[in-house]
This record gives structure tokens, sequence and C-alpha cells, in this order.
């Protein structure tokens, strides 16, 4: 493995999460609503992609404990089909960052930074990331340990001081159509859901692998929880008009205004914002560069980490002509690419290793020194 | 080890004019189709079915 540091079960907990619920908050909830209507606050529990992808990548880490993603492709598939999965894993996880960033870039140039150039916001993102990316995989899992406080604490405070304005009234008839419509409104979600998997980069490198099971199950369980608050209290304040704004947790703190005192809490918002973008993107990036490093068979990973940071700031620009295209993509055609690399791939890769060791608990153990 | 270096410099080099190509393209023609439009491509049949779930349940 190119990479030697270590994280704790925790800290691999903090960074999942952290890497999953930001945009999740931010922009989910608007598109769940075209689908969901009134049972928005109940998509989120119907989780099935964090369900497969979290035994998934405890399987693959039980069965390859100390071999990175590329090398447990080149153990189970062999070296030509290796090349390709691991090629487009990488792709992959580029344009997914692209995505992320550009849903950085978008809410801050929309929302408050009006007269910056996009491409000079996620610039600068990208080069602070990308030194935190160059310290390795240590210093991205310090970063969500110092943020998530910071991250809970200002979230629970904006859901708090919103409560007296909310309308009971907006979530009924509760399931008035079935059950079915706020399946529906989960579509959207298995993205971030599957997003779960990532796990499988760092689990070779947690410290204390005993508590990585323990530590996985309570993450998804703790994005569940923060994505239902956080639906529920965007239906309770918006009701029909939650579908019609790109970032409605962004209008709910807008709207709090308790004694004519604490007003404009918006900037709160972007506090959580920023520090959660942060980790998200040093996350999906220090993934794209690992990937990519195993890939080419790189002894370090450090001299690509700024090429990529490039080529991260202009797939930002590129991976959409403006928002309105983005999310029409990310609610449509990011739905089964997300399902196929984030589930299908990581399943098929385990299936594979389990036909060809039937019975392998932990067969391929870290005496192995094939790379 | 020093055949290591020479790789990621090469590595490096590669993804940096392949980075250059893509921002010298995109200053030339600001409206280049972008990977998005290839992934809608390629997954047609199921984002016509997101879709029709979608504009059914809105109405």
């Amino acid at each position: 493995m190119i990479e030697k540091g270590k994280i704790s079960a925790l800290q691999m907990g903090k960074m999942i999460y952290l890497a999953i619920t930001p945009t999740a908050i931010l922009t989910a909830s608007g598109i769940s609503f075209n689908f969901a209507r009134q049972d928005l606050w109940l998509s989120p529990v119907w989780a099935f992609t964090g369900v497969i992808a979290v035994p998934v990548v405890l399987g693959l880490n039980r069965m390859f404990p100390d071999r990175s993603v590329v090398q447990t492709l080149r153990d189970t598939v062999g070296r030509l089909p290796d090349w390709v999965i691991g090629g487009a894993l990488w792709l992959y996880y580029l344009y997914i960052s692209g995505i992320v960033l550009r849903e950085y870039g978008e809410f801050v140039v929309g929302a408050f930074l009006s007269d910056t150039p996009l491409i000079v916001v996620l610039g600068s993102l990208v080069l602070v990331c990308a030194l935190a990316v160059r310290g390795g995989v240590e210093i991205v899992g310090r970063f969500a340990d110092l943020f998530l406080p910071a991250f809970l604490l200002l979230f629970l405070l904006i859901v708090l001081l919103i409560i007296p304005d909310l309308h009971i009234t907006y979530m009924m008839p509760i399931l008035g159509d079935g059950i079915l419509p706020s399946m529906k409104g989960s579509l959207v979600l298995q993205i971030w859901f599957g997003e779960l998997s990532i796990a499988w980069f760092f689990l070779p490198h947690v410290s204390d692998r005993e508590n990585a099971k323990k530590s996985l199950w309570i993450t998804f369980g703790a994005i569940i929880l923060t994505l239902v608050l956080s639906n529920l209290v965007t239906l309770l304040l918006l009701g029909e008009l939650t579908g019609g704004y790109s970032f409605p947790f962004l209008i709910l703190a807008r709207y709090i205004d308790l004694a004519e005192f604490f007003t404009h809490l918006e900037a709160l918002f972007m506090a959580i914002w920023v520090l959660g973008a942060f980790v998200k993107i040093c996350v999906f990036f220090y993934i794209t560069v690992i990937g990519a490093a195993e890939w080419m068979n790189l002894a370090d990973y450090r001299p690509i980490v700024f090429p990529v940071a490039l080529l991260l700031t202009l797939f930002g620009v590129w991976v959409a002509a403006n928002y309105q295209e983005m999310t029409h993509t990310i609610s449509t055609s990011l739905i089964p690419l997300s399902f196929t690399m984030f589930i299908v791939l990581p399943a098929l890769i385990y299936a594979i290793a389990r036909i060809r060791r039937p019975g392998s608990g932990n067969r391929y153990s870290s005496g192995r020194t094939r790379k | 080890m020093k055949k290591r270096m020479t790789r990621e410099r090469i590595a490096a080099l590669v993804l940096t004019l392949a980075g250059v190509a893509l921002a010298a393209a995109l200053a030339y023609n600001p409206r280049m189709p972008g990977p998005s439009r290839m992934v809608d491509w390629m997954f047609r049949p199921a984002v016509v079915m997101i879709e029709q779930l979608s504009a059914k349940r809105s109405g």
C-alpha cells in the first residue's frame, strides 16, 4: 500500500459522516420532495444502498485486511480487468469529486459571493484541500475530528432555533398515498447512502479494526437520523415550497428570527457548509489521488496531488453547464451510475472473491506481499 | 528508487498536461459537452424511467 498512515475506527466514522451529510442536507431535500411530497422526512429511512454497502466493504476488508482497493482488484479479477476497473474507479471518483466541488461553488457563489468568479471559489478550496491531502489520511482524519463537533453544534442550533416557526400540519397526511412516494423520494438519497462504500478505501488504514464494524453502523445510523431531522424541519417550515428551492436548508437558516435578535443566521449555515464541504472534498480528493497513484503503480502519491488538483478544479467547472443541469444529472443519471460504482462493483468483487476462495474468512492475509 | 521517482514524475507530467489541455479546451469552448452528458447518454433508459416517476408525482 502507498499510504502508511493509520486512523482510528472513530476517525473513519467521522470522515464518512462528513463525506456524506453536508451535500445531502444542502441539496437532497429539494430533489427528494418532487417524489415524496409530505413524506419527505421518511425518505432517508429507506437507505437500501447503505444496508448493502456496509456489509460488502466490511466483508471485503475481512478477506483482504491489508490490501488497498486496487490491490484487492488485482487479487480478485487479475491484471487486465483490474487495470480497466481501477481506471474507471478513479475517473468516477474524479467526476463525483467534481460534482461535490461544483455544489460547493454554486452554493457559495449563488448565496454569498455573487461577484466572485466560480473558478476562484473552486480553485481556492481545492488548493487548501490539496495541502491537507498531501499530509495523508491521518491529516484528513484529524480535520474530521476537529470539524465534526462544530458541524453538529451549528446544525442542531439551527434546528432548535427554527422550532417555533414550524407547522406540524405540513407533514399531513402521513403516508397519505401509501409507502411508495417516500420510497421514490429515497431514490436520489441512494447516491449518498452508497457513498458509505468509500470505507473500502479507509478500512485497511484503521488501527483498531475490531471497532470498525461498530463505527460504520453507528455512522450509518447517524446519517439517517441527521437526514430525517433536516428533511423534517425543512418540510415543516417550507411545506409545498420545499421543491422550489435549490438549497432549502439555507432558506431555513435565513428564516430564523428569534425576538428580533437572532436573525440572519445564514452565516451559521455558511460555516457548517464550508467546514463540511472541506472535509467532504478532502475525502473524495484523497480517494481520487490514492486510486490514481495505485492504478499507475506509483510508490508515492504526493507528486500527483497538485496535478490532480488542477484536473479536479477543471472538472468542477466542466461537470455541468449550470446548476440546473447538474441538479438534473444528480436526480437522474447519477443514481444508476453511483449504484453501479458504489454498490454493484464492490458487491461483484466480493462475490468473485468468495467464489474463488469459498469459505475464506481471512484468506488473503497481511502476510501476502504480491503487488 | 531512481526508476520509481522517474515514474512518478512522468505520471505528474502527464496529469498536468491533461489538465492544461482541458483548461485550454474549456477556454476555447466553454460550452464543451461535459462528462455529465456522457453519463446521461450511458444511462438513457434509466434516466427516462426516473424522469417519468418524477413527472407523475409532480403532476
